[in-house]
């Protein structure tokens, strides 16, 4: 650990922060509510690697940080070890979940059928240049079906598992929310429980899942798999009543969950599945961690889609905190490095030519 | 520039969780914590204790009002937490199931919090971390036989810590405190 306590500077210091906030600007809570209302996207990511939803909160972090996304969500995540864990909400499952948007590459004619959601998937991707001219273009209104969506959709993969694709789920036992696994309060150790797999690629680094899921897809992977199933949605946080013991929902959080297929399940003539899920709406993220969680399970591949190296490796504030550790002054390191190359030149020189 | 108080209870909470610091790096000082039930090992317990973490009391009295925090009544065996306002000899072959941790997770040893009165009674030798060469102890209403258990179940870095609980004061015995009974 070749670093040296750096002494003094305090006034320096100072002045850095100050210059920092004069730079970027003052705020207040007026600014921080539009963040929130008006970069939902954004929100969302910070929300989800933090594994805070709180979406004032992520929009305080973001406006107090000038929008550096691992700042931001370094500032929540600390914020969120000095709070008491005040309930354990029961466990949700997909299909009662407020679906808004829920589509399939797999086949068209899915059970519940493909909605679209709120979406600029199939829309141009054009610069709207005239709102810089002062020219703000009214969107075209939006037009209520006659006949609305359903609220609920079942998973794609309950229709394969009926047919045989997919293999049964295990029984499931019932679950004391208590006694889960949990990735914010345990020590990881590989091979990962399923849980902690599952919650940290929840809170993993966006690009960092990407990087490494986009390497799988390109073909540094051994499976080529399809979207069975992506889903963006509210899902009720449902507490128990300490005295009626009855289930309620103390309010509602986005969720976004990806599944995806591929047809390599062991040599057998059958689907395996990847999934992933996340606080927030971020298809990106879910998408690319679902094929991660399907290629994590295959023995040999690539070593960019092992476990522990997947998970080690897109955990945002762990590796944003070691590369900007380097900052830190590593005087006895570099004068260590110093040293080395004068006694290897030194070595190397001929005793009649005199050092330069 | 104003700042939020803090209601009466999350202040003695917060002297009283410095009183466990302070404690527990200076092993064998005594400590003073904040009035409330159950003296100073009540205070101790509304500090450790909450939804994530669990107790053990033979007590039910006291149990019942330890549930009040959240923590999940435990088995001896399982505990994180153990509460015995007046340990007595026949506790003591239960007390020797406490948790000492596992060498990848030490940290799960079981805390004992017992009540007894200091200023009295064996006198103990610490030494140890937080200890400038040594220092001495008196503790009265534990009984003889626990010093002797305490020091089979600690196999550093495994064991108990310890943190003892007179009326109004408190006294921390990490595991790594050799302690010397007279």
């Amino acid at each position: 650990m070749a670093y040296v306590a750096a002494r003094g500077g305090e006034a320096a210091i100072q002045q850095a922060e100050r210059l920092y906030r004069l730079l970027n600007g003052s705020f207040d809570r007026a600014f921080v509510a539009m963040i929130a209302r008006h970069m939902p996207y954004l929100v969302d990511r910070v929300m989800g690697e933090s594994s805070l939803y709180a979406p004032d909160l992520a929009a305080l972090a973001l406006a107090q940080t000038g929008g550096d996304l691992y700042e931001a969500v370094l500032l929540l995540r600390a914020y969120r070890s000095t709070q008491p864990r005040l309930g354990y909400a029961a466990p949700v499952s997909d299909a009662a979940t407020l679906t808004l948007r829920r589509i399939s590459a797999a086949f068209k004619d899915i059970p519940g059928g493909q909605t679209l959601g709120p979406t600029l998937d199939y829309s141009h991707r054009i610069l709207d240049l005239a709102l810089l001219d002062g020219i703000a273009a009214a969107p075209a209104p939006f037009e209520l079906a006659d006949t609305p969506a359903p609220a609920q959709y079942p998973a794609v993969a309950s229709w394969q598992r009926a047919s045989g694709l997919l293999d049964p789920l295990p029984p499931q036992p019932e679950i004391d929310p208590a006694a889960l696994p949990d990735v914010t309060r345990d020590a990881v150790s590989f091979p990962v429980e399923r849980a902690h797999r599952l919650q940290t690629l929840a809170r993993a680094d966006t690009g960092g899942v990407l990087a490494l899921g986009y390497s799988s897809m390109r073909g540094y992977g051994l499976i080529h798999p399809t979207v069975n199933e992506v889903r963006l949605a509210y899902a009720d946080v449902n507490l128990r009543h300490p005295i009626t013991g009855e289930h309620f929902s103390v309010g509602r959080v986005r969720v976004s969950q990806a599944e995806v297929v591929t047809t390599f399940a062991g040599g057998e003539a059958k689907l395996a599945l990847g999934f992933a899920a996340t606080l927030g709406w971020n298809e990106v993220k879910t998408i690319a961690a679902s094929m991660l969680d399907l290629e994590m399970d295959k023995p040999g591949g690539h070593p960019a889609h092992a476990e522990e190296f997947v998970l080690y490796h897109t955990e945002p504030v762990e590796a944003s905190g070691f590369c900007i550790h380097y900052k830190l002054p590593h005087y006895v390191t570099y004068n260590s490095a110093l040293d080395a190359i004068q006694r290897a030149r030194r070595a190397t020189q001929s005793p009649e030519e005199p050092p330069r | 520039m104003s700042y939020p108080t803090m209601p009466l209870a999350d202040q003695h909470a917060q002297r009283t969780f410095r009183a466990l610091v302070t404690a527990l790096s200076y092993p064998g000082t005594l400590v003073p914590v904040p009035p409330g039930d159950y003296g100073a090992l009540g205070a101790v317990a509304q500090v450790l204790l909450d939804l994530e973490t669990s107790y053990c009391a033979p007590d039910p009295e006291l149990a019942r009002w330890l549930n009040t925090t959240g923590a999940r009544a435990a088995a001896v065996e399982r505990a994180a937490y153990q509460f015995y306002p007046q340990l007595a000899a026949a506790d003591l072959a239960e007390l020797a199931q406490a948790p000492v941790g596992s060498y990848m997770f030490p940290d799960t040893g079981a805390t004992l919090v017992l009540g007894c009165t200091l200023g009295s009674g064996a006198q103990l030798t610490l030494r140890g971390p937080g200890i400038a060469d040594m220092t001495t102890l008196h503790v009265a209403d534990l009984p003889a036989g626990f010093w002797q258990l305490r020091a089979d179940a600690i196999r550093y870095p495994l064991g108990w810590d310890v943190i003892l609980c007179a009326a109004d004061t408190i006294v921390g015995l990490p595991r790594t405190t050799q302690i010397v009974v007279r």
